[in-house]
């Protein structure tokens, strides 16, 4: 069987709040609580939720930017949740970040081609001249011209400057891109230009990506296998046929009514659910979703479901389903 | 009918350090009463500008209305005095806005920002405008109004402060209701019920309203007749199935392919080169012609009008008018 490049066991994030005298009083927002999932090589993984379930976390957590409470994550057979900080840069040459905000990640100061070449002056012994020949490699790459690299990132649009932000992510020739809503500040004809991007980079690299994003319609599009997280937990996991065409968990049902369509013959029957996400630090009893959930059962306000897998790789975690 | 907006020729301009930015240049649109009227377009394209020129809103030293009418039930709202304007604004327009988290006044309670309109407009005393208040609360969904219209909104959700924002536009019935992307801040779950909610109050009132959204999947679940915009200007108008599904102007077309949408599977998005001009670098001909997989010489020399390409259909491009022309030929 394929080894998985990325391979995520239990992980959790815990972050602590003081309270009370002399901040001695601790409580936990959960913000992730048990996330378990696994990228193979070239392929895009999607992880789709709402603010606040975790997704960015997951994220953060696997590129360290955030410590672990618990859990392993193994990239490429090895745990790196361990790692100490300069151990990681080493891991950072295979693993890239792409971030959400093309307009507060580029640092405003720096020109496109300082940007891009930073990495490679970190990581690499490459000299100035073999540098700069790359940065302009890499612009082309994604789309925009070697003289480009002189300017500022004001000087670019958001299209433009969340491509600078790909080749800067690139430059390393990493293995595994982490891309953190990459295309949700865009607009939608500039979005489906960065898509392609990503998607001919992927054709040509062979390229692997984590794909977080809140919109549905985008993961689906990009990608090949889908986590759809609540809560700080995965739900839902598959294929991205058998989770589109056949979801089973209620939530991922809800969420896939509740997108707006312009296709009004697809008319489908809308849920929308009740009420808002529930507060992380004190999480609901049983199954986390039971106070939204339209089907509902008394076990779901008690126990907590098992994430099971229900056939053909599709994993869910609901009770309706045992 | 009359209708009960009707924005004329509406030039809104600002000068800035770096010269004169017209935002929006030359916007005619009409909304009936009753009716949900979509305005689309990408970020630059003066929606939001457009909005807050109907609402007297626009920076007084930077943005200024040029040219045009805003005829508001036969009154022109440009040139009324900032008095007069008070009187309409909050009360027979109102406005809900994008960011639900930063167009609520942290400082006063919920039924504080809720009842200024009722005391103000209404005449009504503190206790019946808080009595009022906690009707709106329970109009827009909320629960437990008696105790969150004593709340901060530090204390609610974003989907529950959109639905404040909500019961604060519906405070003095208002004829028309401009909701400049209203769920945009919101997460899809969410989206849903406020969408869900619009819809209800629609159909409870015959209140008009204007949708400033990007989002295609938005006009078409909540409105009746959609104007696109590019660049400071109206490319396109039609009801909103006539947009959707067959629509004429270039800029449209691209736009709705670029969606990515659930129902289908494609390996690559179509989507449309380049992108919006800036103010500055505003080329001469048809504003999209750089962009336009069809665009001739004349385009990008001559700017288009707006043509009649069908009933109540109308399109900013010289392909479509011919394609028209070619048609009622035959």
């Amino acid at each position: 069987m394929l080894l998985p490049l990325l391979e995520i066991q239990e992980l959790k994030v815990h972050i602590p709040l003081k309270s009370g005298l002399f901040g001695r009083k601790y409580s936990f927002v959960k913000a992730i609580d048990g996330v378990d999932f696994s990228i193979y090589e070239n392929e895009t993984f999607g992880l789709v939720g709402e603010s606040g379930c975790g997704k960015s976390t997951t994220g953060k957590a696997i590129m360290r930017l955030i410590d672990p409470t618990s859990g392993k994550v193994s990239f490429e057979g090895k745990d790196i949740s361990r790692l100490s900080r300069k151990e990681m840069r080493n891991v950072y040459k295979d693993i890239q970040l792409i971030f959400q905000d093309p307009y507060a990640s580029l640092n405003p100061r720096k020109t496109a081609g300082d940007i891009i070449e930073e990495p490679m002056i970190i990581n690499t012994t490459m000299s100035p001249e073999e540098r700069k020949y790359r940065v302009q490699e890499l612009l082309e790459v994604v789309g925009l011209n070697a003289y480009h690299s002189t300017r500022y990132p004001h000087e670019f649009s958001g299209g433009q400057r969340q491509r600078i932000g790909i080749a800067r992510a690139l430059a390393l020739n990493p293995k595994l891109l982490i891309a953190d809503e990459a295309v949700s500040a865009l607009d939608v004809s500039v979005q489906s230009q960065v898509l392609n991007l990503l998607r001919q980079l992927q054709h040509e690299r062979g390229l692997t990506y984590l794909f977080i994003s809140h919109d549905l319609s985008v993961v689906k599009h990009i990608s090949d296998r889908i986590g759809v997280m609540y809560l700080g937990r995965i739900v839902e996991q598959g294929s991205k046929k058998s989770i589109y065409k056949n979801p089973l968990h209620p939530y991922t049902q809800a969420l896939l009514s509740a997108a707006p369509s312009i296709n009004r013959t697809n008319e489908r029957e809308r849920i929308v659910l009740m009420g808002d996400l529930p507060n992380p630090i004190n999480p609901p009893k049983g199954c986390p979703f039971h106070p939204r959930c339209f089907a509902k059962k008394t076990e779901c306000e008690s126990a907590s479901p098992q994430f099971r897998n229900v056939g053909d790789e599709h994993y869910v975690a609901c009770h309706l389903y045992n | 009918m009359k209708p009960l907006l009707s924005v004329q020729n509406l030039k809104t301009h600002f000068f800035t350090d770096n010269g004169v930015v017209p935002s929006v240049d030359g916007v005619s649109f009409t909304v009936n009463v009753g009716e949900t009227l979509g305005i689309v377009g990408e970020s630059g394209s003066g929606k939001s500008v457009t909005a807050l020129s109907i609402m007297q809103l626009l920076p007084s030293r930077k943005g200024k209305i040029v040219d045009g009418k805003i005829l508001f039930q036969d009154v022109d709202l440009s040139k009324l005095s900032d008095k007069k304007m008070r009187r309409i604004r909050g009360n027979e327009i109102a406005m809900i806005f994008q960011e639900p988290m930063t167009s609520l006044n942290p400082g006063y309670t919920i039924g504080n920002q809720i009842g200024e309109a009722l005391r103000l407009h209404m005449k009504m005393n503190r206790n019946e405008a808080e009595q009022r208040s906690i009707d709106l609360l329970k109009e827009v969904g909320i629960s437990r109004a008696e105790k969150i219209v004593r709340d901060y909104p530090h204390r609610l959700s974003g989907g529950m402060r959109q639905r404040v924002m909500i019961a604060m536009a519906l405070a003095c019935n208002p004829k028309l209701i401009i909701a400049d992307e209203p769920t945009t801040a919101l997460d899809v779950t969410i989206q849903a019920q406020i969408l869900e909610l619009i819809q209800k109050m629609k159909k409870d009132s015959s209140t008009s309203m204007i949708m400033i959204t990007h989002d295609l999947g938005v006009v078409s679940e909540v409105c009746e007749r959609v104007v696109v915009m590019y660049a400071g200007r109206v490319v396109e108008e039609a009801s909103v199935r006539t947009v959707l599904e067959s629509p004429s102007h270039p800029y449209t077309k691209g736009l709705i392919r670029s969606i990515p949408r659930l129902e289908q599977d494609v390996e690559w998005l179509e989507s449309i080169p380049g992108n919006v001009p800036i103010p500055s670098e505003m080329p001469t001909g048809c504003k999209f012609a750089s962009r336009c997989e069809i665009a001739t010489d004349q385009c990008m020399e001559e700017e288009p009008e707006l043509y009649e390409v069908g009933p109540g259909h109308i399109s900013r491009c010289f392909l479509a008018r011919e394609v028209k022309n070619a048609i009622t030929a035959t």
